[in-house]
């Protein structure tokens, strides 16, 4: 028998004995018909490793430990990976039970994907906010923050874990998920947290060709190609946030509509394009517009369209935001925006030079 | 269109001129209103581009407007004519002159002579007028990218099967494997180390040049504020600009750019006035 701490290459046989530590279900549909697949992770007390079952009998759940002859072992999105298809045997032991060491892959925070749901991660948490909430009668808290790292930002939520501000740690365990475009992780008590030391991490800057995911707390800049006609000031539902045309939000009537200031452009870097939104707090730092102090007539829009357009069309920019995954593909929500100066020059050249060597 | 399809914009490739200047490799349009993508030493596969530069030389006439905007390793030459699609680019490229900095994203149509040789023009989308930091910024960020694709060119190069994922698995983006890919396939053996001396030069020259800009306005208040009759002389400007921290190559470079743009002509030998 083979131990999971013993897999370092593909390997087209193997036996394992193992303890089924996830199992899900999925359907497919190929040119031979529909089918289920099962996948998840397994593991020994030797370590973890993720499998894929093509054939599995619909007996075993999970915690139930098992004897898997003849699968094989091929590298899948670059990790290597357990199979078990049809000349795989999976042999039940009801008896028996299994202590398992959970082994996690660590990321950085800009490669978290929901491909691997369960990962160790190594970073700062901050920005905490505890809440009471009830669930099947019970109370609890959760406490929502951020985690970052020199790679990016993603949110962070604890369940009846309590998490320490501004606390440098390796947490084994984050549980990834995507809501709304963005990644987020999270913590529950079979998660590990562990204080680590390192640097304080600077915001990362980025090429627009290396976005991948939805994470925030991350730096791009280049030339606005394309400035969309419908930016500058507008009027905005308070309940939905839509854009209002007339006097009322067609959805929401009673809402009196609000002011707001925002853009969306096209920015370019030479590596790739991407659609950027700023709203009125990244604009009035960029363009110095105030939405508190513009009146929204003709003549005042008409104005503050054409300051839009001569502070974005054509010009270098760095923002400070948000990469956002939508039907549409990735986008990217600016908080700050800022003009391209010697010092944004300077820190793009060290990028740049740090790439090329 | 295919259906159902959401037509994407073709993003705007950043290449430097001497890049397209080499380039001998037209991909095959079965579409005649199509304009072909051009296929570059580099591997870009460029239909539109983007660039930052200085125009030298502008010529308008009633039919087109011609310019020849120099980035830090070369020219591209552009023309905007008095059709409708792009009359409003020829006016935006009529109010600007000689030594106007710009940013200029555009088509690129090619066209090959009876003899072989291959020119290429670009057809301007959108000018904006550029600063000296817009020029350093696209100056960095292409010449980046085109070391980036000539590391990755050297990589194919080294494989009995160039494969993209090969590639990407030694950490190049999908864009750049690809382009090396392109690059080996339609210029096989070709020898890229005068195009890559150039690139590696392009940041320490547009550096130059915004050195030389800086002191273009010092150097014209020493000429204008110089007494002599006789035109101030080149020993004065020099001691002076030199008392500014200013060194004597970036003087004569300022001298010449601000001759250039005739702000300034030499009244007799070594003596120069301001217009």
């Amino acid at each position: 028998m083979t131990k999971i701490a013993e897999i370092k290459e593909e390997s087209p046989s193997l036996n394992l004995t193992v303890k089924i530590v996830t199992v899900r279900e999925r359907e497919y549909e190929n040119d031979k018909g529909k089918g289920t697949y099962y996948f998840g992770i397994i593991g020994d007390e030797t370590g973890t490793i993720p499998f894929t079952a093509w054939v599995f009998p619909p007996t075993v759940r999970q915690n139930d430990v098992v004897e898997l002859r003849n699968c094989s072992v091929k590298a899948y999105n670059e990790r290597l990976r357990v199979y078990v298809n049809s000349r795989s045997e999976v042999v039940l032991r009801p008896n028996d039970t299994m202590e398992v060491l959970r082994t996690y892959v660590e990321y950085k925070v800009k490669n978290l994907t929901t491909r691997d749901q369960y990962v160790a991660v190594s970073g700062i948490i901050s920005g905490i906010q505890e809440r009471k909430y009830s669930k099947d009668g019970k109370e609890g808290i959760v406490y929502n923050g951020f985690f970052r790292d020199e790679t990016g930002t993603v949110r962070l939520s604890s369940f009846g874990v309590k998490l320490k501000e501004g606390l440098k740690a390796k947490i084994s365990g984050a549980r990834v998920q995507e809501y709304r475009g963005r990644i987020r992780i999270s913590v529950n008590e079979n998660s590990v947290i562990t204080p680590v030391e390192f640097p304080e991490p600077q915001i990362p800057l980025y090429r627009i060709t290396e976005l991948a995911n939805g994470i925030s707390g991350i730096e791009i800049s280049g030339i606005c190609v394309l400035v969309g006609e419908r930016s500058g000031l507008i009027m905005r539902c308070p309940e939905c946030r839509r854009r209002v045309e007339g006097d009322r939000c067609e959805e929401h009537p009673g809402e009196t509509p609000v002011k707001d200031l925002y853009a969306y452009f096209t920015l370019e870097d030479g590596t790739s394009t991407i659609q950027v939104s700023a709203g009125k707090d990244a604009m009035k730092g960029y363009t110095g517009l105030d939405v508190e102090e513009l009146d929204y007539t003709p003549e005042e829009r008409q104005s503050v369209s054409e300051k839009v357009m001569e502070k974005f069309l054509g010009k270098p920019v760095l923002l400070l935001g948000e990469s956002v995954m939508s039907g549409q593909g990735l986008n990217f929500r600016a908080l700050e925006v800022h003009p391209v100066d010697k010092n944004v020059i300077s820190r793009v050249e060290s990028l740049m030079k740090r790439e090329v060597n | 269109m295919i259906p159902g399809e959401t037509r994407r914009r073709e993003p705007s490739m950043w290449i430097f001129s001497r890049e397209l200047k080499e380039t001998t490799f037209v991909e095959e349009s079965t579409d005649e209103r199509v304009r072909p993508f051009v296929i570059t030493p580099l591997g870009t596969r460029v239909k539109r581009i983007l660039f930052v530069g200085n125009i030298t030389s502008i010529s308008s006439e009633e039919s087109n407007t011609k310019a020849v905007i120099s980035d830090a390793v070369g020219s591209f030459y552009v023309n905007a004519s008095n059709r409708e699609f792009s009359i409003l680019q020829k006016e935006k490229l009529d109010s600007y002159s000689q030594g106007n900095l710009v940013t200029v994203m555009g088509r690129v149509s090619s066209l090959r002579t009876e003899q072989g040789g291959l020119y290429f023009t670009i057809f301007p989308e959108k000018i904006y007028e550029a600063d000296e930091n817009t020029r350093l910024f696209w100056t960095i960020m292409t010449s980046s990218s085109a070391e980036r694709k000539i590391m990755a060119i050297k990589e194919a190069s080294k494989l009995e099967k160039p494969e993209a994922l090969s590639l990407v698995k030694l950490g190049y983006t999908r864009e750049e494997a690809e382009c090396a890919l392109r690059s080996v396939k339609h210029y096989p053996g070709a020898d890229l180390a005068p195009l890559i001396d150039a690139i590696s030069g392009s940041t320490a020259s547009a550096r130059v040049s915004e050195t030389v800009n800086n002191a273009k306005e010092q150097l014209l208040a020493v000429i204008r504020t110089s007494e002599d009759p006789k035109g101030c002389r080149y020993e004065d400007i020099l001691s002076a600009m030199e008392g500014q921290g200013v060194e004597r190559q970036t003087v004569d470079e300022a001298l010449n750019l601000l001759g250039t743009e005739g702000e300034v002509y030499e009244v007799s030998l070594k003596r120069f006035r301001a217009i």
